[in-house]
């Protein structure tokens, strides 16, 4: 792939995943980093990063989303204060701070569950989405998001139960 | 604080819509004509599409372009060295035929052979990666690729290497100007080993020359000297008639770098 090649791909599914990180870090620099990671990721499966292709949106989705995911864990291990970034306008800017404060609520009683109970959890609590799109977006089928989903709500709740007992 | 309705579309869909150029007959257009959210929602895409476009992107192409070049050689590394496996594989196996071809073929002749795919295996890299943190006063913090840094600012230097051997390491600086200087092991004229990814002892104070500049990490499992690396860069330079600072050190060398711009004092 020439340099020429490599620009187009960047800047068409550059700003998807930058979006999406700045929706999800909430942080400007944190979201430049990470989209260029997931680039780089995204790059080896370069064939994926066709727009037109209705698949490649949901794809996209669910690389960043993950990869985001991990960075919140990462903090949460590293015990790292949460910084935010007031010079970003987020998307639906007026729930910018609320939606943080959720996923750093969710991210830290995610910690326990695997990578895509994970995404499920975080799809639905911080973006809102049904379990139809989230199916969509992971590639399964809209009963395991419905499993996965019930069994973080149950471990959820507990979680909630202990800390107020 | 408005919260939003439930008719209204998620930012996946928002996305997928905005991706899609806002088609004038989509579905969505009705929902968006009443509700103020979602078009701010919208709104706030493209401020973010901008952002990338004014700012990420020229900030980390260049980055970006070199990472996936050296991925591109790991993987063929790589991939030379599956080759070389199975050809490993497979030696005793074409040994035994050829054996059996040699005693039931009469030898018409000398036979010529091409070079190969494993005669062609120079070796598999690894990855690496330079981080550079910043003291200015009482201030510090992580130098990114396009930074501007001035005279007095300390540089700290991390590797990160993924070797878990000693290798021979040199933190390089080259300039517009092609000046070539080794500010680890500083001012040194050949690499020293590196043990894992640690920060490297010491800092370098910038001085009050002005402009661009780029620092590499250069490491190999052989020693290399500050002389080797000058000629490299000089044919790079020579190449591009002197207008641009290499993004890469034309050696057989793992290799990461960052660029910066150094400007006076404030």
């Amino acid at each position: 792939m020439d340099r020429e090649e490599l620009s187009r791909l960047y800047r068409s599914a550059g700003p998807v995943i930058y979006r999406r990180c700045l929706r999800l870090l909430g942080d400007r620099e944190a979201a430049r980093e990470a989209t260029q990671e997931i680039f780089l990721r995204a790059l080896r499966h370069y064939k994926k990063l066709d727009l037109s292709d209705r698949e490649c949106l949901p794809w996209l989705y669910r690389v960043t989303t993950n990869y985001c995911l991990n960075i919140w864990r990462s903090r949460e291990s590293r015990g790292a204060e949460f910084s935010f970034d007031e010079q970003v306008d987020l998307s639906h800017s007026a729930c910018a701070e609320t939606r943080m404060i959720a996923i750093q609520r969710i991210a830290a009683l995610l910690a326990p569950f695997d990578e895509r109970t994970r995404a499920i959890a975080l799809y639905t609590h911080v973006d809102g989405m049904t379990q139809e799109e989230i199916a969509q977006v992971m590639g399964v089928s809209r009963r395991t998001v419905g499993t996965k989903l019930r069994a973080f709500c149950r471990r959820a709740a507990k979680k909630a139960q202990g800390e107020t007992a | 604080m408005k919260n939003l309705a439930p008719s209204c579309p998620r930012e996946y869909r928002l996305d997928a819509y905005a991706l899609a150029g806002r088609p004038t007959d989509h579905p969505m257009n009705a929902h968006l004509a009443e509700c103020a959210i979602c078009r701010s929602a919208l709104a706030s895409f493209e401020e973010a599409t901008r952002d990338f476009d004014d700012r990420v992107f020229p900030s980390t192409f260049d980055a970006v372009a070199s990472r996936a070049e050296n991925r591109i050689s790991v993987s063929r590394g790589l991939a030379r060295r599956r080759v070389l496996r199975i050809a490993a594989a497979v030696a005793p196996l074409a040994a035994a035929a050829a054996v059996v071809f040699t005693l039931l073929v009469p030898r018409s002749g000398p036979n010529e052979q091409a070079p190969s795919e494993v005669d062609a295996y120079v070796g598999e890299k690894g990855t690496v990666g330079l981080e550079v943190y910043v003291r200015r006063e009482n201030r510090v913090f992580r130098l990114r690729d396009g930074d501007v840094i001035s005279q007095n600012d300390a540089l700290r230097f991390v590797p990160l290497v993924s070797s878990k051997e000693d290798i021979y390491g040199m933190i390089v600086s080259v300039s517009a100007g092609g000046v070539t200087q080794a500010y680890h092991p500083l001012n040194g004229d050949r690499a020293v080993l590196l043990r894992g990814s640690v920060p490297l002892p010491g800092s370098v104070i910038m001085d009050g020359t002005t402009g661009s500049e780029r620092l590499f990490l250069l490491i190999s499992k052989d020693p290399f000297t500050l002389g080797d690396v000058k000629t490299a860069v000089k044919k790079a330079m020579d190449e591009s008639g002197g207008r641009e600072i290499p993004h890469r050190i034309p050696m057989d060398l793992d290799q990461a770098s960052i660029e910066f711009r150094k400007e006076a004092s404030p």
